[in-house]
């Protein structure tokens, strides 16, 4: 493979670029799934493809291929200078990359169990165990359970002289329980909605998950929504289980805070941000208890969006995003850096795959551990408790939210009493953020996995992590989504 | 295959994607699997985006894919791969095969299709299979100008690309269709309004990128100085391409799987 993507690298820069880099990545997924007893979907890919990008007359053009002959990589060459120069009739200035040094690094996301060393068949017990187990209860009317595994090795060499050869592997699993009745549809998912936990893993995430043995409750609980009294509408203390708070996490801080979309340039699909350039060091975003790191190290824990190096040759880095509730950081490219004082990356460029060109996205954006107990967040007095997204809505600048959860609890001084149905909460990310009242600790912390987020155009779908534990937001308004 | 109706692309000729099935379907029979069917796919996809009046992002990809599914005794599994020599289209095959032998019998999956007749309406447009990143650029720069001259910021994509897609199977059955797309949308900002405009045709003759971005400038002027209005219950009147997204976000829902899961 490296030579391969050394000789699209010399077929782009004898061409008197600027600068070129080319990422030539394999891929490998296997997707299982059940659905009430059958077998859902049964399916494995492979790809193997390049992508070369390259700089040229102060514009960026880029050309990806499957063909990895001499005359496809030539063609691709040239394909991306013709385009870098066709971008450079319509330019206001030239493109300049901040700095970076070159590498020579070959790295392998640690591993316990290599997903693609357990035997179909063992994948589908598991998945039909749980079915069984899901349906047991009469009331539920459909059940879904899912694996998913994925290898995908990338080779980036660059005109610096970088050459880095990252492997990672991706585990996701997760099922969930439906129950119909009356007209009524009812869900609980476990340990996750959208395909359950997914992270940077072997196949030892499934045995960690405890699938099986979580799968009774999950059944009773969505069976039991349906004599669950709808969630009150009004303004109440609310508390998130770490899950929920991921996504609010992902919606309310991560998009914001790419710089590109703060820039403009995603103003035509994905849309804006309010964290115009002026905020930055001055907004108070949260409470002072709101901590948010944006940290692809491996030393932050096994997410979607840790790796050894982006993909444009940058080591991965933590940058604080939220220090003690003031916004001090965005995530860039070596583009964008310049744009907010810095003189390097931070290490955030990332592409779905070889076909595709490299964008600003999340990597593990997460809000760190508090110091209360889950007592003290749970606290005296009166709350909503939430789990597991349901459904989620926020504007095109990350402002104004909206989202809904499987399952809720009324709690009373510190316990759960009644169970509620349809809960949703909504708000602005700003006052959101400052309502902030407690946040549990590193023992309640969780890195999770969000494997489908989409932006750009043509669309990249990306995994991105979000560590979160249980936390409190005092007086949200609660329950309107619902309200008819 | 017919040799009539859909014009054949260069990026996978009927005579290409008959060679790969003809290697899967003898894969698959040495494997002792009689029923076998392969989708086959090839295309280019082209994307000129900008922002702030500028380019600042132009790309183009090539691709193409062998999907196969094996059926063997009421059971099914598909593997997919975008490896198309021998060896890759043998252990495509070799996986689809020991994926569906892992199944338990769905009694109620189909065999596969049998040939039939099917419409082939004309899709493929050489002009926008040969459209070059100096045509894309020169009509982005036009519209970015007549977004500028109104005093706005203009942001957008135009997109040119070509796709082929043959479906065969150990039945008999032997379908090709090519086509090509083009797709231009654009926003212009002004300081407190904004306007919108797209469009998408299989011609990109069809297309006019400046008069859409007139027709976006026109929308950003009109609407400038909004005023609040307090949340409540009101009539709302969309335009075509509102009403498009709202109906494409039920489409899934039509399915006839959304009522046997119920």
């Amino acid at each position: 493979m490296k030579d391969t993507a050394l000789n699209a690298l010399d077929a782009a820069v004898r061409r008197g670029i600027s600068y070129a880099d080319v990422r030539l990545i394999e891929t490998e997924d296997r997707n299982v799934s059940t659905k009430n007893g059958k077998i859902g979907q049964a399916s494995s890919s492979v790809s193997l493809g390049l992508g070369i990008r390259v700089l040229d007359r102060g514009s960026w053009g880029f050309a990806s291929t499957d063909e990895l002959s001499a005359a496809g990589i030539q063609a691709a060459a040239a394909l991306a200078v013709e385009i870098a120069r066709a971008s450079a009739l319509a330019k206001k200035h030239d493109v300049v990359l901040a700095p970076e040094q070159k590498y020579e690094v070959a790295w392998t996301s640690p591993i316990r169990i290599d997903p693609f060393s357990i035997p179909m068949d063992r994948n589908l017990d598991l998945l039909f165990s749980i079915d069984t187990e899901l349906r047991r209860n009469p009331g539920v009317t459909l059940a879904e359970a899912s694996l998913v595994f994925a290898k995908n090795r990338q080779v980036f060499v660059s005109s610096i002289g970088s050459l880095i050869d990252q492997t990672r592997y991706t585990t996701g699993a997760g099922f969930t329980a439906f129950s119909f009745r009356d007209g009524e549809i009812q869900k609980r998912s476990y340990p996750n909605s959208f395909g359950g936990q997914h992270q940077l893993k072997g196949y030892e995430l499934v045995d960690e998950l405890r699938l099986l043995e979580n799968a009774p409750r999950i059944a009773g609980e969505a069976v039991a929504l349906h004599s669950a009294d709808q969630c009150p509408e009004g303004t109440f203390d609310l508390i998130l289980d770490s899950s929920q708070l991921g996504l609010q996490i992902h919606e309310s801080v991560g998009h914001p805070i790419e710089l590109d979309r703060v820039l403009g340039t995603e103003a035509n699909y994905a849309g804006m941000s309010f964290l115009t350039l002026d905020k930055l060091d001055h907004l108070q975003y949260g409470s002072e208890i709101v901590n948010v790191v944006c940290d692809a190290r491996a030393e932050h824990g096994p997410g979607l969006g840790t790796f050894a190096f982006d993909d444009e040759g940058v080591p991965a880095q933590s940058t604080d995003i939220i220090r003690d509730g003031l916004f001090v950081g965005y995530m860039t490219s070596r583009e964008t850096a310049s744009a907010v004082g810095q003189k390097r990356s931070n290490g955030t460029m990332r592409a779905d795959g070889w076909a595709r060109i490299p964008l600003i996205r999340m990597t593990n954006v997460s809000l760190k551990p508090g110091r209360q107990s889950l007592d003290e967040v749970f606290g005296a007095g009166h709350a909503i408790y939430m789990e597991t997204n349901k459904s989620w809505s926020i504007d095109d600048k990350r402002y104004n939210f909206q989202f809904g959860c499987e399952i809720a609890w009324e709690i009373r001084n510190g316990k759960r009493t009644r169970m509620l149905k349809n809960p949703s909460y909504s708000g602005i990310s700003t006052e959101f953020w400052n309502a902030c009242a407690a946040i549990s600790g590193p023992e309640h912390w969780t890195l999770w996995g969000t494997p489908n987020c989409g932006k750009g155009q043509p669309e990249q779908v990306m995994g991105t992590g979000h560590g979160a534990s249980p936390s409190r937001f005092r007086q949200i308004k609660i329950g309107s989504a619902y309200a008819g | 295959m017919p040799a009539n109706g859909s014009p054949e692309s260069a990026l996978l000729t009927r005579a290409r994607a008959r060679e790969i099935f003809d290697a899967a379907a003898s894969a698959a029979q040495r494997l002792g699997v009689r029923d076998l069917e392969a989708m086959i796919g090839a295309g280019t996809h082209a994307l000129t985006r900008f922002a702030n009046n500028t380019i600042h992002q132009n790309v183009a990809e090539r691709s193409g894919y062998l999907s196969v599914r094996a059926l063997v005794d009421k059971r099914t599994a598909r593997a997919s791969t975008n490896r198309l020599d021998a060896e890759g289209i043998r252990r495509v095959v070799e996986e689809s095969v020991t994926l569906t032998r892992l199944q338990t019998p769905d009694p109620e999956l189909l065999p596969l299709a049998a040939p039939a007749g099917y419409s082939e309406p004309l899709r493929w447009f050489q002009p926008t299979a040969a459209m070059t990143p100096t045509g894309r650029a020169e009509a982005v720069r036009e519209a970015i100008r007549a977004v500028e001259s109104a005093s706005q910021t203009a942001a957008g994509i135009y997109s040119t690309g070509e796709s082929v897609l043959a479906l065969l199977n150990t039945n008999g059955v032997s379908a090709y269709h090519a086509e090509t797309m083009a797709r231009f949308s654009i926003t212009a900002m002004a300081p407190d309004s904004s306007g919108w405009a797209k469009n998408s045709s299989c011609n990109a003759a069809d297309l006019t990128p400046l008069d859409f971005a007139r027709t976006a400038a026109r929308k950003a002027a009109d609407s400038r100085k909004p005023g609040e209005i307090a949340p409540g219950r009101y009539t709302v009147v969309l335009e075509p391409s509102a009403v498009l997204d709202l109906v494409g976000q039920l489409f899934g829902d039509f399915s006839a799987t959304a009522q046997i899961s119920e």
